[in-house]
């Protein structure tokens, strides 16, 4: 017998508050104990109170031992959770609920394949994440490594490459850093059976030990090796050691050609070794002659920070070093300074960062989605199982009882989700890596390692619990008499119905915001992908060849080369034209500064800047660019007569908007040049890029060692692959055709890292419409499902079938319209953040937004006609002998 | 710290305060200074064994002592012999004696 009401709020304010502590920890014991139990603590909490008066403590000191005291209750009603909720209950609520969940087994399962859905898609996407963005590079101690630029504020120059001196003195100076350089370059191995040709870096010696990681096998570069001369040893990667040399560790110490020159092999990289990008097969040391200029930029620094050195000092000591640089050398340095990237940001930047992050939130939208509808479905299954828990309530189960055995079958939803989930994302990661391009690193490591695991199991039990308790909630909370006298109809009445329209309300929301943001982006990857880039890239074969310069000294030998190769291309059957040119578009490019004659252009700055390109005389037919003006260049344009030069419109804008640009005389540092030509613009470096003015030089009057081809056919491209390639090695047998592949091929493959985002996005936005459209109509059938007595009565009174069907159908159109009002609304926020990967694809397109709410209305309205039909091939007599 | 009765040290230690005379959980915890999420959990352990009964206080005698009835808990001789077996498991319990002054109150 608890103490009188009364009696309590006489007493003082901390054993009121004992009290209540009490009552909170008793909800967690057993129903059928509560009452003792509180009564229990109750009473011996008035003897602990009295006890302290009597005793006459001080009152601060007594007040902290009843307040302590009352805590322990939690610890007793946990006691009692824990052993009434025994193993055998257990088993007991998955047995049954596994009976229960076979009895309504459709939704069950359209419930487990919606979570396996969102699992495994968000499984597959954390796998990437986790390699990308939470691990640490592959390094030792990589936190401490940063890569270093030149920035100019002066000249716009926000990441610029090092030059040579500029590096050597920043070394030098350094107190904070440990410092290497590196640079890019290609290399023919020659010997074997056949050429290759493979990316290389050059690296000063030291640059293994500022990284931390050495050859597996043999040694890295010694400071000797870094000196001109002395510098012809090489180290291998691990795919090239396996796939030129058997794996054979012997090879070491013996040569290899790269380029034409004997290279001593010094070492294997372990395997996947790679630095800032993958795919780099060769390493040779960087050795500096002391005869580099101050603007050549072309060295990528690395710096390892000194213990105990702050990144902020070492930004602090480049800036200043480059300060006094540019006071040292103010014709070249002028405005020079420095930041600092760690290297993870180098790698992984901005665009990465945006990208994981899009995706996280679009397959986080995609899981909120599935588990919307396995509440859904689990309040569904929960309503109609009103008059069973209301029997269980009557016999005497506890609400917590209740709530227990729904969730109990939730988890195992979840955890069957989960698993299935689990298998999904083998397939859905196997998918993502075959997106990535190779330009990606650490792509060999995504997979299901045991973090990514982790994440899988909390993320299902996670949502198994959040999801299970709703229904739990609603289904336990109904007054056993009321539905006991329903008749077993409902259960959970208006509220439930609610519930469960909004989730079918922010279903659709969501879903809108993913099919919107995936529309935006396939617009933008299509704009790029299938933008006119000004020529005609169907039925265009590429191809490289570099010729190097100990076997092609000088002009002549690579001039014959050129053209020897063009006539041999060009007469193979099924070729229409062929054309070199020293960059293909989109495969980066070359610049330069220009004058006209007779302009002055004393200020570097001010000078004027064009890409430019070497061509043979048959690339503008091979790409069809028409010629507007003039010629193009022709094979009679040779070394020994004056340079001859076209240019695009957008060069002619520039000087000669009204006059005749034929004639006029252009200034590049290697000389002058005559205009002969106009040709149309082409998008050389890609639909997103504005126009640029470009010059073609004849190649024939040039030096290119690195051309690439274009041969245009008119048989399919795979069966002249062959012939092509042996008609470059019977030109020089030591010279490989590499890249062999379509011009299509080519696009798509440097547009790669740009056109992911709009894959995965369209693949999770058809995902989520999906979900969302069964959302829709599981609701819908449900609805019609449990009016079915109602709609009896109204066709039994004469209500066409039209009218029924309508009235359904606008129930389903009034959710689906809600939902993509309010996905609109979070669509607009959202879309902005894509803006990065739209390509010039405005990010609130009322186009896009228009086309993609209607259509997902006719869905939501396609998804409603199906229940509403059923509800019409009610027949009255059934419907009012459903009860 | 748990003996083959599957009777952790805290609980022993109620038994033995049962066994010594103590009769509600506020009167053990007096005795044996354990705190209150150690004696109750350990006196519904008790009883689910069978090593004590408990009851309700007559409502009367609360009444007219100006108090909340009192649960009272009283050893079996299940809970003796139990207790006897954990005495001999349980050397460390050599220490655990009633605190000075404290006498087992009287009913």
């Amino acid at each position: 017998m608890p103490p009188r009401r009364e009696e309590y709020d006489r007493r003082p304010r901390h054993l009121r508050l004992c009290l209540a502590i009490i009552r909170v920890a008793g909800i967690a014991v057993p129903r059928a104990r509560r009452a003792a139990w509180c009564e229990q603590w109750n009473a011996e909490l008035m003897h602990l109170w009295r006890r302290r008066a009597d005793l006459a403590q001080p009152r601060l000191q007594s007040c902290r031992q009843v307040i302590l005291w009352s805590i322990g209750a939690f610890k007793h009603a946990w006691y009692l959770f824990r052993t009434d909720y025994t193993m055998d209950i257990l088993w007991h609520d998955v047995r049954y609920g596994l009976r229960t969940m076979w009895r309504g087994k459709g939704l069950v399962a359209i419930a487990i394949l919606s979570l396996a859905i969102g699992i495994g898609a968000n499984t597959s996407v954390f796998s990437a994440v986790d390699v990308f963005m939470l691990r640490p590079l592959p390094y030792p101690q990589s936190h401490g490594l940063h890569t270093v630029w030149v920035t100019n504020a002066e000249r716009g120059w926000t990441q610029v490459s090092y030059t040579v001196p500029d590096f050597v003195d920043l070394r030098e100076r350094s107190q904070t850093m440990q410092l290497a350089a590196t640079t890019g370059g290609t290399f023919n191995l020659s010997g074997g059976d056949r050429a290759e040709r493979l990316r290389g870096t050059y690296v000063t010696p030291d640059f293994f030990q500022v990284l931390g990681v050495q050859p597996a096998v043999g040694r890295g570069f010694t400071q000797e090796e870094g000196v001109p001369g002395r510098d012809k040893v090489a180290i291998i990667s691990d795919g090239v050691w396996r796939r030129r040399f058997g794996g054979d560790p012997a090879v070491l110490g013996s040569t290899i050609i790269l380029d034409g020159e004997t290279h001593t092999l010094v070492g294997v990289m372990p395997p996947h070794f790679w630095f800032r990008f993958p795919g780099v097969d060769v390493w040779t040391p960087l050795s500096f002659t002391g005869d580099e200029t101050r603007s050549s930029y072309r060295l990528a620094v690395l710096g390892r920070l000194n213990d105990g050195v702050t990144r902020e000092q070492a930004v602090e000591e480049a800036q200043r070093v480059m300060g006094q640089i540019a006071q040292d050398y103010p014709e070249t340095s002028t405005g020079h300074s420095a930041m600092l990237l760690s290297l993870h940001e180098d790698v992984f930047d901005e665009g990465f960062q945006a990208g994981t992050l899009i995706s996280t939130v679009a397959v986080a939208f995609v899981l909120l989605i599935a588990c919307a509808n396995v509440a859904n479905l689990l309040l569904t299954h929960a309503a109609g199982r009103g008059r069973e828990v209301a029997l269980r309530g009557a016999l005497g189960a506890g609400r917590i009882r209740i709530i227990r055995q729904f969730l109990a079958e939730s988890t195992i939803i979840a955890g069957v989700g989960g698993v299935l989930g689990l298998g999904l994302s083998v397939l859905g990661i196997r998918g993502l890596i075959a997106l990535m391009p190779p330009s990606f690193p650490q792509v060999h490591e995504i997979g299901l390692s045991p973090r990514v695991l982790l994440y899988t199991a909390v993320v299902s039990v996670f949502t198994g619990i959040i999801f299970g308790l709703a229904p739990a909630l609603q289904s336990s909370k109904a007054n056993a008499a009321d539905i006991l006298k329903e008749g077993g109809r409902g259960g959970t009445g208006a509220r439930g119905a609610r519930l469960r329209k909004a989730l079918v309300v922010g279903e659709v929301a969501l879903a809108l915001v993913l099919l919107v943001s995936s529309a935006l982006l396939v617009q933008g990857f299509a704009r790029i992908r299938l933008a006119d880039l000004g020529f005609d890239r169907s039925d265009v074969l590429t191809m490289q060849v570099m010729l190097p310069e100990p076997d092609y000294p000088d002009s002549a030998s690579v001039v014959q080369f050129h053209s020897e190769l063009a006539s041999r291309l060009g007469s193979i059957p099924g070729v229409e034209a062929v054309g070199g040119i020293t960059q293909l578009p989109l495969q980066g490019g070359s610049a330069a500064y220009y004058t006209l004659v007779g302009e002055d252009y004393s200020d570097e700055t001010q000078r004027k800047v064009t890409d430019f390109r070497h061509i043979t005389p048959g690339y503008f037919a091979a790409m069809d660019i028409p010629v507007l003006r003039g010629r193009a260049v022709q094979e009679g344009d040779r070394i020994d007569l004056p340079r001859v030069l076209v240019v695009n419109e957008t060069f002619v804008l520039r000087h000669w908007e009204d006059s005749n640009p034929i004639g006029q005389q252009v200034v590049f540092g290697s000389g002058t040049a005559e205009i002969i030509g106009v040709v149309a613009d082409t998008k050389d470096r890609g639909a997103d890029v504005s126009q640029r003015p470009m010059a073609f030089l004849s190649a024939y009057q040039g030096l290119p060692r690195f051309f690439d081809w274009a041969i245009e056919t008119t048989v399919p491209m795979e069966t002249l692959m062959e012939t092509v390639r042996s008609e470059v090695r019977s030109v020089d047998p030591n010279i490989p055709a590499y890249d062999l592949m379509s011009m299509d091929t080519l696009i798509e493959r440097s547009l790669g890292g740009n056109t992911i985002m709009a894959k995965i996005m369209a693949a999770l936005a058809g995902i989520a419409l999906v979900l969302a459209l069964g959302g829709v109509y599981g609701v819908m059938s449900y609805s019609v499902s449990q009016r079915t007595q109602e709609l009896g009565i109204r066709m039994a009174l004469g209500a066409p079938a039209k009218a029924v069907r309508s009235m359904v159908v606008r129930q389903g159109t009034v959710l689906a319209s809600l939902g993509i009002v309010t996905g609109m609304g979070v669509g607009l926020g959202v879309t902005r953040g894509l803006s990065r990967f739209l390509f010039g694809v405005s990010p609130f397109d009322p186009m896009t937004f228009g086309v993609v709410a209607v259509s997902l209305l006719l869905a939501g309205l396609a998804a409603s006609y199906f229940p509403a039909l059923r509800a019409t091939r009610v027949d009255p007599l059934v419907a009012l002998r459903v009860e | 710290m748990r003996n083959t009765n599957g009777l952790s040290l805290g609980t022993v230690m109620v038994l033995h305060a049962l066994a010594r005379g103590c009769r509600y959980g506020f009167d053990i915890m007096e005795a044996t200074g354990l705190t209150s999420g150690t004696i109750y959990p350990g006196l519904d352990k008790i009883e689910r064994l069978g090593f004590a009964t408990s009851e309700w206080e007559d409502g009367k005698i609360a009444r007219s002592e100006k108090r909340p009835p009192r649960r009272y808990y009283v050893i079996t001789e299940e809970g003796e012999k139990a207790l006897a077996a954990a005495m001999q498991r349980y050397r460390s319990l050599a220490s655990v004696e009633l605190k000075d002054g404290m006498q087992a109150p009287v009913p």
